[in-house]
């Protein structure tokens, strides 16, 4: 192996934090978690003893600790364990196959070649007619110029050269 | 739609001398779209695992403190590698060691478009 760069960007954008592949499932800061903490009823309130209470705290503090831990040790034990079954990557492919059959052409792929590529939307640009009949007058004029070109011969056309 | 897809996407990697290869993949590194020429390296297809430490690698990266990892370049012998993470996708470069990197990047670059239309529409049914 030779030499490995990676490139970083700051984590300024805050759009992007919620697709960061570091997103954990289940955040503590997250309002939007699996686990919903429902508003308390007299039903669902259950005296808690002195022991359940510390054992909670305990686990609560000890799961803390571990997502801290997680979101900053820099773990690379997993690596190369694919977990993904053979049939699992197979049907994985099929899918993604059939999805991409029924996707509309992406937009770029549909507008047919012209000369004006480099504009996006060529359709759009509308010209005015002024500018229209100057455009006209000028090639007419320029191809008329080309065909009145003319050679006129007034020397020899080979040429010998003064050799002693 | 696949095969418009490819035909530009190979229209595109032609631009770059000694591409070889150009993957899109889920997180998992299972395929989405694949295009590679004859001289890409088998072993780099035959192993699925290549494709699927990305993730992983780039996920420590970013712990390092420089910021969210977006891309790592890897130079072999006799090959490099580009990954890219284009969230849900992962986009990989397969290149001769020779290839200009700078011009991996703006092929990345000028591809972005048709990656995003494919984002919106079959982004949603990638496996995260």
């Amino acid at each position: 192996m030779g030499c490995c760069f990676s490139w970083c960007r700051e984590q300024s954008d805050p759009e992007e934090i919620g697709d960061s592949e570091r997103r954990t499932l289940i955040h503590p800061d997250n309002p939007n978690t699996s686990i919903q903490t429902s508003p308390p009823t007299l039903a669902n309130i259950e005296p808690l003893s002195p022991a359940q209470s510390k054992k909670n705290d305990e686990q609560s503090d000890l799961h803390r600790i571990l997502q801290n831990t997680l979101t900053k040790v820099i773990d690379i034990s997993s690596q190369g364990c694919n977990n993904l079954e053979h049939n699992e990557y197979i049907e994985r492919m099929n899918i993604y196959k059939g999805k991409l059959n029924v996707a509309p052409l992406p937009h770029i792929l549909r507008h047919e070649e012209c000369l004006l590529v480099d504009m996006p939307t060529p359709a759009t640009c509308f010209c005015d007619i002024g500018d229209y009949i100057l455009i006209n007058n000028a090639s007419e004029k320029a191809e008329l110029a080309l065909k009145n070109v003319k050679v006129e011969h007034t020397n020899d056309l080979v040429v010998p050269f003064m050799i002693p | 739609m696949i095969e418009e897809i490819n035909k530009y996407l190979s229209e595109q990697m032609k631009k770059v001398n000694e591409l070889y290869c150009l993957i899109i993949t889920d997180r998992d590194g299972v395929p989405i779209i694949k295009i590679l020429n004859e001289k890409c390296p088998e072993t780099s297809m035959k192993q699925p695992i290549f494709l699927s430490t990305f993730s992983t690698a780039s996920d420590q990266a970013s712990k390092l403190g420089l910021g969210k990892n977006e891309s790592i370049l890897c130079i072999y012998k006799n090959y490099q590698i580009l990954q890219v993470n284009y969230f849900p996708f992962i986009i990989r470069y397969i290149a001769s060691h020779k290839v200009n990197t700078g011009h991996m990047y703006t092929l990345h670059d000028h591809i972005k478009p048709v990656i995003e239309e494919l984002k919106l529409s079959i982004g949603q049914s990638i496996v995260q």
